[in-house]
């Protein structure tokens, strides 16, 4: 028993000192910074902050907790805005990659502390947009694709593997214990399967007013959709599956096989990029499906991302770039 | 996964200290596997099912929630009231037990942000409201016994919710954030925060009409209109069903407190 403990924490171990290139994690920086920045612009542009993170005695529509501000006068508007702007210059320095890590922290503890401000006003992105910045922050993500790397901060080199697969973890994580709490009676398969069908009619999530009273027809569709987005939330930890099964192909066995030559890795990812494509089509739910993009990111390995750029044509005015 | 294995010296530096220094490299991947396993296990700890806001008794008694306890029930062959209460005793014993398993975890992952909450459209809301924002604009100087008691064509909407026409902040109430308040806000539990969120609005709508140089509007008036949404066969029999204002809230614009004008100051006015 214990010698079996012993022997599964030293592969844990083993598995846990992987090191590949840093692709894969600048890329989901990049995205992630992106997405950060781009929120706090449009923040910044509707006045939205105004209302959700100052406090009700300055103008806004809840009393907040200052948190750490109060040290510095409490949630007042100048204090929101010198916050969102120096949160939104870390997350710009984060996406080119310029002094990586201490621009990775600024925007964790600066949007962190932003999405945090009011429990009324955020959503479910905030909480992976978090999880995806801590991870950057322990992970090499300004190895590769940096401003860094250019002026010889960061050498390069190979970075450890395990933070990229924290995030395929915390994909499989979100998908799956979402649908664990999909009880209602309209997503489950033996219910009504009208769960879509309703959603699209509530006013607060429509990105636009669906015709939806001359889309009768289309119920059936909304129930198959119902179906497959339910089935693939609940099939989600076969993802890790299937990335266990690719790891260890030369070990054979047909579901093995079955996985590997099906890439249900792929199809699942595909699956999951139509649906977030929906979602950003027919709803507003902020940078949820963006956010999520990020851990798609993180399911492609360095050298698959590699491959890919290096296939893309080159612009035909650029000249050759130069070897790195 | 073809990846390299660890050589070991540039993911960190090793302590100064020479027994330290000694052990550091066979320490180290034995911590980071610590580190790296009890947040996995403290996240997916968190992210198991919770009904989170949902507890709470006030917010059971929406037509939502009481349609969806009635279909269960009917599914399980017992009646309404008897599930909800079951339901209800099992919902707090189980929050108890969670919360419990979850006290170890919680300071680690509310210091590093790390929280799980992924109750996303676990149910559709068949009873959704759409929030709507009127002002009743200033009182005629001849009419000066002008009160709230006015005929409802009186108010003019300056914002509804999808409006085209009634635009008033309405690049603000789009953004995610300001939705999300809005849907808390169609729902019982959250009416302390809807009037609150009403008099601000009253405030800006009568520094923005005062910043114009126009009359500020008498009283300003937020409400929604909740409706149920249609099934495909009630499309079909065109018998949509009718829809009633709910949370109700005037604000007498005389009643406000002067407002405090923060810098820069949105100047559209509908």
């Amino acid at each position: 028993m214990i010698a079996a403990l012993s022997d599964r924490w030293r592969r844990w171990v083993a598995l846990l000192d992987r090191r590949e290139d840093g692709a894969s994690l600048a890329l989901v920086r990049v995205l992630c910074a992106g997405i950060i920045a781009a929120h706090l612009a449009n923040s910044l542009r509707t006045g939205t902050w105004r209302w959700v993170w100052v406090d009700a005695a300055d103008g806004g529509l809840r009393a907040l907790n200052p948190v750490w501000l109060a040290h510095f006068g409490g949630l007042t508007p100048g204090n929101v805005q010198a916050l969102i702007v120096a949160t939104l210059i870390a997350a710009l320095a984060m996406m080119g990659g310029l002094l990586t890590r201490a621009a990775v922290f600024a925007v964790w503890f600066g949007y962190g502390t932003l999405a945090d401000l009011n429990g009324h006003a955020g959503g479910s992105y905030d909480e992976l947009l978090k999880n995806v910045l801590f991870l950057l922050l322990l992970s090499g993500c300004g190895s590769a694709l940096s401003l860094d790397r250019r002026l010889g901060l960061d050498k390069g080199g190979p970075v450890a593997a395990w933070p990229r697969w924290a995030m395929i973890f915390q994909l499989v994580l979100m998908y799956w214990t979402t649908a664990l709490q999909k009880l209602s009676s309209s997503w489950i398969p033996i219910g009504e399967l009208d769960a879509l069908w309703y959603i699209l009619w509530q006013p607060t999530w429509q990105r636009f007013t669906l015709p939806l009273a001359d889309l009768a027809w289309a119920y059936p569709i909304t129930q198959l959709m119902t179906l497959s987005v339910w089935c693939f939330e609940q099939a989600a930890p076969l993802l890790l599956l299937a990335y266990w099964y690719r790891d260890t192909r030369e070990r054979g066995g047909w579901l093995r096989g079955v996985f590997n030559s099906k890439d249900f890795r792929g199809k699942f990812l595909l699956f999951g990029l139509g649906m977030h494509v929906g979602i950003e089509v027919l709803m507003e739910v902020g940078s949820f499906s963006w956010a999520t993009m990020c851990l798609y990111v993180a399911c492609f390995h360095p050298e698959e991302w590699r491959g890919l750029l290096r296939s893309a044509p080159a612009p035909r005015s650029a000249a050759p770039a130069p070897p790195p | 996964m073809a990846d390299t294995p660890n050589t070991s010296s540039s993911v960190h530096s090793a302590p100064q200290t020479p027994v330290l220094s000694r052990l550091w490299p066979r320490l180290w991947p034995h911590l980071r596997a610590a580190f790296v396993a009890f947040h996995l296990l403290a996240i997916s700890l968190d992210a198991s099912p919770s009904p989170g806001a949902g507890m709470n008794r006030s917010a059971w008694s929406d037509p939502t929630v009481q349609g969806e306890f009635t279909r269960w029930a009917r599914f399980l062959g017992t009646d309404r009231k008897t599930l909800e209460d079951a339901l209800w005793a099992f919902a707090q014993q189980f929050v108890k037990a969670r919360g419990a398993v979850m006290t170890p975890f919680n300071p680690w992952l509310e210091h590093t942000g790390t929280s799980q909450s992924w109750q996303m459209f676990v149910a559709p809301h068949r009873f959704p409201t759409r929030m709507q924002l009127q002002i009743l604009p200033a009182a005629n100087p001849a009419d000066p016994a002008a009160d709230l008691r006015i005929r409802d064509a009186d108010w003019q909407t300056v914002y509804e919710e999808r409006s085209p026409d009634d635009t008033w902040q309405a690049a603000r109430f789009d953004t995610e954030r300001l939705r999300a308040s809005i849907f808390r806000w169609g729902w019982p539990n959250y009416q302390s925060a809807w009037k609150n969120a009403c008099r601000v609005f009253a405030r800006d709508l009568v520094r923005e009409a005062r910043d114009a140089g126009s009359p500020a509007p008498v009283a300003v008036r937020c409400r929604m209109f909740k409706q149920e949404s249609p099934s495909p066969e009630a499309i079909r029999d065109d018998k949509i069903p009718a829809g009633k204002w709910v949370f109700v809230q005037v604000v007498k614009t005389d009643s406000l407190d002067a407002p405090p004008a923060p810098p820069a100051a949105p100047k559209t006015i509908p």
